[in-house]
């Protein structure tokens, strides 16, 4: 079974993910925050990590930056809430510099989600 | 020489050897009329020509003086020149080529000599008369030149007197008008100066005088075009004689006021002038001028519309961006709600009926309800954008937070709320405040939602004396302080001084109110405040508001209405202070009556509550004191409190075992002596007799 680490803050879009990707038939663990995130990276192997890229403490391209490091062969999906019109450049681009292998706009239409899933794994 | 002059005569002069001679024309038989003078010498010829008019000189040439005469004659100037004669055996070649010369042969046939002569006697006199006709004729055109040029003269001169005359007489006419209002000030140099005018006149602002009788004595360029009237127009008027809007302008009204106070007056005002809304800077000062003893009025004002207009621009610039940031802010929150619904939709759609199917549906729903509340919110922030500041009682918009909190929090929260203080008035705007405060308690709730805790609404006075270390941020005085304390996660030391930074957040704005702590400390800061923040990880957060108190009152329908049981009604919010050194004791009591509201300042220590009370003596309204206490008893410091301020109404309360007696109690001061344990609703009836 492939194993997903979810790295999301806001709880309605955590807990869906979670129950989505678990009725898909994948071994889900699922984070509010990115330190979090990396230190359960540190203990367990996964097969993929969905990591949004604005949360409180530490922010989402921090978190993939580190993730990367420590586990190099993990896949990487980033998903932006936008809207954030203060930073100037596109965020899911930068995430896609640093080698998250598909970025993804809110809201996403599950099934999408899902399908890109199981071509990456 | 013989004969008498004639001037018409034609005259002949002959030049002879002797009076003998053959040819003496005197002796021959010319016309009657003319005249012959003989001559014997050259000199007396010239002196006869040169004397008057003579026609003709005939000259013998044997005669040896005759040529030097001839010569002489010839070079007399051509107006004198008569003709000549000359007698001669030969034609004399010298007078080849001169006119007016003639050969008389010799010997001379007489007849045809004297023929000669007359002849060109005849034709020197037609040449005079031609001569003097049109000498005559060259004057009588100058002078008539000359007359017509003093007619012109006389003509012009007439029409120029008339128009001086006239614009004379209209300048008098208006010199007279002006006499009466310029007069006095023409008197001072200063004015006279043209320089002084041009400069004025030049400047951007409007400058005017006023006489004592409030009449306009000078304008310049700029008020005049403001008025759209010309100088002369309002020169000798009061402002009421201005059209509307000018006349309430420039009123005299607060001519008086400006008159009275020797920096004058000055104030903006906003009018409504040709379809625009202009905004103007006025300012009138009384003006002494040497050697008059009344003051004149001096007055300027400045179109400050454009100013304005740029102002209005910017600030909706800055509305507009942080509008902008506010948009995207809930773009996010958005986005994320409806991620969440359609992933909840997909597990829905997917499930069995069953359990997990109605927690999806649950949470579905949760989504909606949280974007429908967010929607209100914006609805609300849009609303509040009017600013009315006004004095308000703290403690309503303190309750209003906390219930508003107290329903979207979660359980595991508890909150608690403390006001102990006996002035919550401050001037500001209610919503700004409100916002403010939800802001704080929500932040503190968001630190707790995971592992629950406690916050704690606070509200005490606090005073900022010159040299304390807040006198950096705030002037010194009286202010409200205002707390909320969580006993979270707190904030690491690190992120610390970026918390009031525009933009740094350390949370989605998923219960956002639309601000952060940059633009609340913003709105403190507009208010006189200031917000201070102290943290300590793992142990919690606080965050302290302070606004400055207002002695202002508040309108009657801003106060929190007072139980009424028994039929009076008592005031605005009255102050308490209470001393009790057992706080089991003082803790309920403080309770039950902040719910009766009252405003309260609790002691347990009575030389505490003694040095505040002497401090703040007018501002309290009654005391309620235990009578034993450790260090000081409610008797002594009753005896303190009414030596200070006799007939501050003070409740002492004292146990069965205590001997204390009423007289004892009201010789000290006290109004009134309560028994321990104290019964609630005779407490409450005894403070509102009291208090009546």
């Amino acid at each position: 079974m492939k194993s997903i680490l979810i790295m999301e803050d806001e709880a309605l879009v955590r807990e869906g993910l979670h129950a989505i990707l678990e009725s898909a038939g994948y071994a889900v663990v699922s984070v509010a925050d990115g330190n979090e995130g990396i230190e359960i990276a540190g203990d367990k192997t996964f097969d993929l990590a969905i990591i949004d890229i604005f949360m409180p403490q530490k922010d989402g391209i921090a978190t993939i930056m580190e993730l990367k490091k420590l586990s190099p062969q993990l896949s990487v999906i980033a998903i932006s809430g936008g809207g954030n019109v203060i930073r100037d450049f596109d965020y899911l681009e930068y995430a896609q510099a640093l080698g998250a292998v598909k970025c993804f706009q809110k809201p996403v239409d599950p099934d999408e989600l899902l399908d890109t899933i199981a071509s990456i794994l | 020489m013989s004969g008498t002059m004639s001037t018409h005569s034609p005259i002949v002069v002959q030049l002879c050897r002797s009076l003998q001679d053959d040819f003496n024309l005197a002796n021959l038989p010319l016309r009657s009329d003319i005249k012959v003078l003989t001559c014997l010498t050259a000199d007396q010829c010239i002196s006869q020509i040169r004397k008057e008019m003579v026609n003709a000189v005939i000259l013998d040439l044997e005669n040896p003086a005759a040529t030097g005469l001839a010569l002489r004659v010839h070079l007399e100037e051509a107006g004198k020149r008569p003709i000549m004669g000359l007698i001669a055996t030969e034609y004399p070649d010298f007078i080849k080529g001169w006119a007016k010369s003639f050969w008389i042969p010799m010997p001379i046939r007489v007849s045809a000599a004297i023929e000669r002569i007359e002849l060109f006697i005849d034709l020197h006199l037609a040449e005079r008369k031609i001569e003097r006709l049109s000498i005559e004729l060259e004057t009588e055109q100058i002078r008539t030149d000359n007359a017509l040029k003093r007619v012109d003269a006389l003509g012009r001169g007439t029409e120029q007197q008339v128009l001086e005359r006239t614009r004379g007489i209209a300048a008098q006419n208006q010199e007279g008008q002006h006499q009466v209002y310029s007069q006095d000030l023409s008197r001072h140099p200063f004015l006279r100066e043209p320089f002084v005018h041009e400069m004025i006149n030049a400047l951007p602002v409007m400058v005017y005088f006023k006489d004592s009788k409030s009449r306009f004595v000078y304008l310049n360029r700029q008020l005049a075009a403001f008025l759209n009237k010309d100088v002369d127009e309002v020169l000798g008027r009061q402002a009421e004689k201005l059209p509307s809007p000018y006349a309430e302008l420039f009123d005299y009204k607060t001519d008086l006021e400006a008159l009275a106070n020797p920096q004058g007056i000055s104030f903006e005002r906003r009018v409504h002038l040709n379809g625009k809304m202009k905004t103007l800077f006025l300012g009138k000062q009384p003006f002494v001028i040497e050697g008059v003893e009344e003051p004149y009025l001096l007055g300027y004002g400045i179109d400050l519309s454009d100013q304005k207009v740029m102002e209005e621009k910017f600030s909706q610039t800055q509305k507009l961006e942080a509008l902008g940031t506010m948009a995207g802010g809930i773009a996010h929150d958005f986005n994320n709600l409806l991620f969440a619904m359609l992933l909840n939709l997909s597990l829905i759609q997917k499930a069995v009926p069953g359990a997990k199917k109605d927690h999806y549906i649950a949470q579905m729903r949760q989504a909606c309800e949280r974007a429908k509340d967010m929607t209100s919110q914006i609805l609300t922030f849009s609303k509040q954008q009017k600013h009315r500041i006004e004095p308000i009682d703290i403690t309503l918009i303190l309750d209003e937070v906390y219930s508003l909190s107290r329903s979207v929090t979660s359980k595991n929260i508890r909150f608690e709320h403390s006001y102990r203080c006996l002035n919550p008035r401050c001037l500001a705007d209610p919503s700004q405040i409100h916002q403010v405060l939800m802001n704080l308690v929500n932040n503190a709730a968001y630190s707790l939602k995971k592992s629950g805790g406690h916050i704690s609404v606070t509200l005490v006075d606090w005073e900022v004396a010159d040299g304390d270390p807040m006198a950096q941020d705030l002037k010194p005085g009286k202010y409200l302080k205002i707390g909320v304390q969580d006993n979270g996660p707190g904030i690491a030391p690190e992120i610390i001084p970026r918390i009031f930074d525009p933009f740094f957040s350390t949370k989605p704005t998923d219960e956002g109110t639309g601000l952060g702590l940059s633009v609340a400390q913003g709105i403190i800061q507009r208010h006189q405040g200031w917000i201070k923040v102290s943290s300590s990880v793992a142990q919690g957060t606080r965050f302290d508001v302070y606004l400055p108190q207002t002695e202002i009152s508040l309108a009657r329908a801003d106060q929190r209405p007072l139980p009424l049981d028994i039929g009076q009604t008592v005031g605005p919010r009255k102050r308490l202070v209470i001393v009790d050194d057992e706080t089991l004791v003082l803790e309920p009591l403080c309770d039950f009556l902040q719910d009766e509201g009252f405003g309260l300042v609790a002691f347990d220590n009575p030389r505490l509550a003694l040095d505040y009370c002497l401090k703040h003596i007018d501002d309290i309204d009654l005391i309620l004191s235990d009578q034993n206490m450790p260090e000081l008893t409610g008797l002594s410091f009753c005896k303190q409190i009414s030596l200070k301020r006799p007939g501050l109404p003070l409740i002492l309360y004292s146990g069965y075992s205590e001997q204390l007696t009423l007289e004892c109690s009201i010789e000290a001061g006290a109004s009134l002596l309560l028994s321990k344990p104290l019964d609630q609703d005779e407490l409450l009836r005894a403070i509102k007799q009291l208090l009546a």
